[in-house]
């Protein structure tokens, strides 16, 4: 019985396009990750802003990405977003772009957040001292905000990790496509188990990881 | 006439439509201690803001040496605020930086002094407030008194023209307010122009040349300290004094 959810044999087999797989969903993630920071950023920036419709426009944007689910998102901004403005990428492309987007949204209330976590008396006494706004965030604010921010960026990253099989349904090849792929080749499902195992061994180390930040943050914040 | 160091013309301030300073004017001369005192709610704090601009005055100029506070210029009005000292009533020291990094970071980049400059002048003035032996301590290890007295060497360390002082004890134990009031009668003695809005009738009394009693957002008595404080005019100056003294 087991033969056919767990062969070593045909694990052994299979395990270059698995291999090959696991390397397209981290690509994937990596880049995804690296655009979703910086949308963050902006999105961060526009709301922070003086310029009230720039603001708008950023709250509209986090509001419309946490509506969408991650699926229906990428789907549409395949087959529906990116035809419609004339753009022609491949589904890595699109999957990075649309992961990044949505990520992005996150990613900008995080950032909030944290600097919403730094008490308003310090950049008063900052400002009181005539220190100029982009020094108060780089001297006061980012060194306070980044501790508060370790844990729940964290958390994210792994969030966006665990979205990455979702770029299937676009025919990018990742882990789950090619356990597909492979399951088709040999007829047998241990393909599909191995790369369960694979995103659960990754998914376990993030945590693991995620974890030890926590704890390194909360000894700084209460040193 | 000598021009005032500080001035203010017809401040008005608003929240959500409703109005915390109505019309404030008032100048003060170089050297002088003008204490502001009234009811709490009463317009005190923003006042005190309102002169460096953290708040921003619906209405009304304030202006330092003669140049007017705006925020039309963010590099001009940093300029002005680096020439007004100001303590809070929660010290809002930077808890990551230790006390010499808290007092010579605007050294370093607002005045752009150089850095073994900026320390040198820093360890002074931490002197001067009494912690020589603290300079390496961050602020958590220190006591509120030692923390107000470290925020305080922050804003002197900069040599300004005018200091603010927004209820500097009242946050503090009080084992503590002496400590503090003591550094603030140092800086009263070498002649700095000060606003401080408090609550110590004993220091007001013994250190203020001047009280500015408000009430409702308008100033109800402007008068020399003893003679506000020995005889106020006004019915509720009078009752404000009988309850706190």
């Amino acid at each position: 019985m087991t033969s056919h959810f767990f062969n070593l044999a045909v694990f052994w087999r299979v395990r270059l396009l698995l291999l090959q797989g696991a390397v397209g969903t981290a690509k994937l993630a990596f880049v995804a990750l690296a655009i979703a920071l910086s949308i963050g950023i902006v999105v961060f920036a526009a709301q922070l802003g003086p310029w009230r419709p720039l603001r708008w426009a950023a709250e509209w944007f986090i509001d419309l990405m946490r509506a969408f689910p991650v699926l229906v998102f990428l789907v549409l901004t395949y087959y529906l977003f990116l035809p419609l403005l004339q753009v022609r990428i491949d589904p890595f492309a699109a999957a990075a772009v649309a992961f990044g987007l949505k990520h992005g949204a996150y990613f900008a209330e995080i950032y909030r957040s944290a600097w919403l976590a730094v008490e308003r008396g310090q950049i008063q006494a900052a400002a009181s001292l005539g220190l100029r706004s982009w020094r108060i965030a780089q001297l006061v604010v980012i060194p306070q905000a980044a501790l508060v921010i370790l844990p729940p960026l964290f958390n994210q990253i792994a969030f966006l990790v665990r979205d990455m099989p979702f770029a299937f349904v676009i025919g990018y090849f990742e882990l789950l496509t090619s356990a597909r792929a492979a399951e088709v080749l040999v007829r047998n499902s241990t393909p599909l188990v191995a790369a369960i195992l694979i995103y659960i061994l990754a998914l376990l180390l993030l945590q693991w990881l995620g974890g030890r930040i926590e704890e390194f943050s909360r000894r700084r914040l209460e040193a | 006439m000598l021009r005032p160091v500080l001035s203010l013309a017809n401040i008005c301030k608003s929240f959500g439509g409703q109005p915390i300073l109505r019309g404030i004017s008032f100048d003060v001369p170089s050297g002088q201690v003008l204490a502001v005192i009234g009811p709490s709610g009463g317009g005190k704090s923003t006042l005190l803001r309102c002169i460096n601009l953290l708040e921003a005055p619906d209405e009304g100029i304030v202006k330092l040496d003669g140049e007017t506070l705006t925020r039309d210029s963010a590099a001009r009005l940093a300029e002005l605020r680096s020439r007004i000292g100001m303590v809070f009533q929660l010290f809002n020291l930077f808890p990551h930086l230790t006390a010499r990094q808290n007092v010579s970071l605007a050294l370093k980049y607002a005045l752009k002094l150089k850095g073994d400059e900026a320390d040198a002048r820093a360890e002074q003035t931490l002197a001067r407030v009494g912690l020589a032996h603290k300079i390496d301590a961050y602020p958590r290890h220190l006591s509120g008194g030692q923390q107000q007295r470290v925020a305080i060497a922050r804003a002197l360390v900069m040599r300004p023209r005018l200091m603010l002082f927004d209820e500097p004890t009242s946050a503090l134990d009080a084992e503590m307010v002496a400590e503090v009031l003591q550094v603030m009668r140092d800086v009263v003695a070498e002649g700095m122009t000060m606003v401080v809005v408090s609550h110590e009738m004993r220091f007001v009394r013994s250190a203020a040349d001047r009280i500015l009693f408000i009430a409702e957002g308008e100033v109800v008595e402007d008068r020399p300290a003893r003679e506000f404080l020995d005889d106020p005019v006004e019915e509720r100056s009078r009752r404000f004094v009988a309850a706190i003294e």
